[in-house]
């Protein structure tokens, strides 16, 4: 899976899960989803499964932070860091 | 009047000018520091964007995200003779467009997290409607203006007053304290998450807002150089409270608006954070996060709080025996009365099951069905009287007059009000107070009492259990029971019906159970019930 590939999918992913708290928003890659009030920690929970699912990784508590999931260009970087093995 | 909120506060200006007030962490990991005397000139340019013929019974709105533009707004507000509220920036349009017509809102402030949810308000004549007598006003944080939020200012400027505002552009002002007797009596108005129906406006008054100040300060030993860890919303009584006690005593408050572990434990090392007001969910998520750094934080923390309910008792446990070092308060109240018991940090260890005793200017009673004052040991109505009791709710008489009412004959002082509060409660041979649920959620089954805390207490003294509810449906006489079990535990139906049959009478025994990894929640983080309701049907 190429970097490309993934951050289409995280997009997806993200897009999938604001959707479904009916905001009627297109995030973009830099938009801020916890501090902007877009995730509540319900969604943040679903999100998480469906990233372990879709990309077959292991998401650690300790990995669940802001900083890792604060915007879809920080969750791409997470996620190819971690399909890379890291 | 012999002090005010805004007084204290102009009076820490003064005297802890060069201090740091506020620090914001961010998701790209710096921060963002200020100090008093920025705070104040912050609080200042916002001060200067109100309208000159603002009213004392026109209010004001804040709809942001944990921010020091929102804690500059809370301040400019504090300035004004007119009512604030702060929405919590969880909550839908729908919910903002209620608060307005309940609370005469004349102005509200968003930021960029929620002037996109007000994009849903363009659907519906009637929210377009009450939205036109407010102005809006839109603080952003750079000085251009992306596409996604030009386009939504375009679409609100529509129907309705929009102005975007880079505060960096705006001219310094300098605030004033005003006269006390301009300044309208209620000054705070908090709108209740509401379990059922629409949220209801609890208004509280100035002066009670400092005596809340000062008992809070004085029992957790609050002073400068305290940094406080801000985690709960300004728009809950206890975080509102934390703010106003960290602005009034000199300390340092710290902005997260994260509640993952991680962060928040990161948060307490780097900013070297000495006490945290927290709710059950937030230290259930550290208990079982299983960090490293938990170690390191016990040396660091002085104090915590329980506050906004309360824990299961072997995670109570569990959370003491991971920070043995650091003082655990617990709080209990409502957003009616501010806060009722406290259980101080040296009790802890022999009472963790009550809830203390009543805070310093507060007394309770506990009264039976019939209005007599109960024997000790015995469960009653717990009512409240002292510091904290709201001024009635905003708009709603009859609500009021059903919470807010004088006490029977001969208990007290005839024209004293006293909250109701419809929590069910006993006081034990030490005068510590115990909780046994909401009056309005006993129900009698074959002529039994029912307290369903009673049965989602024993759920959680399950090993595999994190959190539970239950519903009653009177009409089938069937109890329900939601249980969220830990994420690797491969707990069934039937084995928690089991265990519940070895410590329930038949009586108060679930016919149904349903399982989940987590829980809908309210914007204010607590579970919510009615979602589960009705997907369990």
């Amino acid at each position: 899976m190429n970097a490309e590939v993934i951050s289409e999918k995280v997009r997806e992913i993200v897009q999938e899960t604001i959707d479904s708290s009916g905001l009627g928003i297109e995030v973009d890659d830099e938009m801020s989803l916890i501090e902007g009030g877009l995730l509540d920690s319900m969604s943040i929970v679903k999100l998480v499964q469906e990233l372990q699912q879709t990309f077959d990784i292991d998401i650690d508590f300790s990995d669940i932070t802001i900083s890792n999931f604060d915007s879809i260009s920080a969750l791409n970087q997470y996620v190819e860091a971690r399909k890379a093995g890291a | 009047m012999s002090h005010s909120l805004c007084k204290a506060i102009d009076q820490s200006f003064n005297s802890f000018s060069k201090n740091t007030a506020l620090i914001q962490h961010q998701s790209n990991g710096e921060s963002v520091a200020l100090s008093y005397e920025a705070l104040k000139a912050l609080a200042g340019k916002v001060y200067s964007l109100f309208d000159e013929d603002l009213t004392a019974d026109q209010c004001i709105g804040l709809y942001m995200q944990r921010s020091v533009e929102h804690v500059a707004s809370i301040v400019a507000s504090i300035y004004s003779k007119s009512p604030y509220t702060t929405i919590n920036n969880l909550v839908s349009a729908k919910q903002v467009c209620h608060i307005a017509q309940d609370s005469n809102l004349k102005i509200l402030i968003c930021d960029n997290s929620t002037i996109l949810k007000l994009r849903a308000l363009t659907q519906d004549e009637a929210d377009k409607k009450t939205l036109s007598s407010v102005r809006i006003i839109h603080i952003r944080n750079n000085e251009g203006l992306q596409p996604v939020y030009k386009q939504t200012i375009e679409l609100l400027s529509d129907f309705t007053t929009i102005e975007s505002i880079f505060l960096a552009e705006v001219k310094p002002y300098d605030l004033q304290v005003p006269r006390a007797e301009t300044i309208n009596k209620s000054k705070l108005i908090l709108f209740t998450s509401g379990s059922t129906g629409n949220p209801k406006g609890v208004m509280i008054k100035g002066d009670d807002l400092i005596d809340r100040v000062e008992s809070e300060s004085k029992a957790y030993g609050l002073q400068e150089g305290d940094v406080l860890l801000n985690i709960l919303p300004f728009s809950f009584d206890v975080g509102c409270n934390q703010l106003y006690s960290s602005l009034i005593k000199g300390c340092r408050l710290v902005l997260l608006n994260s509640w993952m572990p991680k962060d928040m434990v990161s948060a307490i090392v780097t900013y070297q954070v000495t006490g945290v007001s927290g709710v059950p969910s937030l230290w259930l998520s550290i208990v079982n996060a299983n960090l490293e750094e938990l170690k390191e934080i016990d040396g660091i923390l002085r104090y915590i709080t329980i506050s906004g309910g309360d824990m299961a008792e072997k995670d109570r446990l569990a959370l003491r025996d991971l920070l043995p070092n650091v003082k655990i308060f617990k709080t209990y109240g409502q957003t009616e009365t501010f806060r009722s018991g406290m259980l101080l940090a040296e009790h802890f260890d022999a009472k963790h099951k009550s809830v203390g005793k009543p805070v310093e200017g507060v007394e309770l009673l506990i009264l039976d069905d019939n209005g007599n004052k109960v024997a000790q040991g015995q469960i009653g109505e717990i009512i409240h009287q002292g510091i904290g009791t709201m001024l009635g709710y905003i708009g709603d008489k009859e609500a009021t007059n059903r919470k807010l009412k004088n006490l029977p004959q001969g208990l007290g002082e005839n024209n004293q009000k006293v909250i109701y509060t419809g929590d069910l409660g006993s006081i034990d041979e030490d005068g510590f107070l115990y909780l046994h649920g909401r009056q309005d959620r006993m129900f009698k089954v074959r002529g039994n009492r029912v307290y369903p805390e009673e049965i989602e207490r024993e759920l959680c003294a399950h090993e595999e259990v994190i959190e539970s509810a239950s519903s009653y449906d009177a009409a089938e006489e069937l109890i329900t029971v939601y249980v969220r079990k830990k994420e690797d535990s491969a707990l069934t139906e039937k084995a928690i019906i089991k265990f519940l049959s070895t410590r329930l009478p038949s009586y108060m025994m679930p016919s149904h159970c349903l399982l989940y990894d987590d829980f809908p929640r309210t914007a204010s983080g607590k579970i919510d019930v009615p979602t589960l309701t009705s997907q369990g049907k």
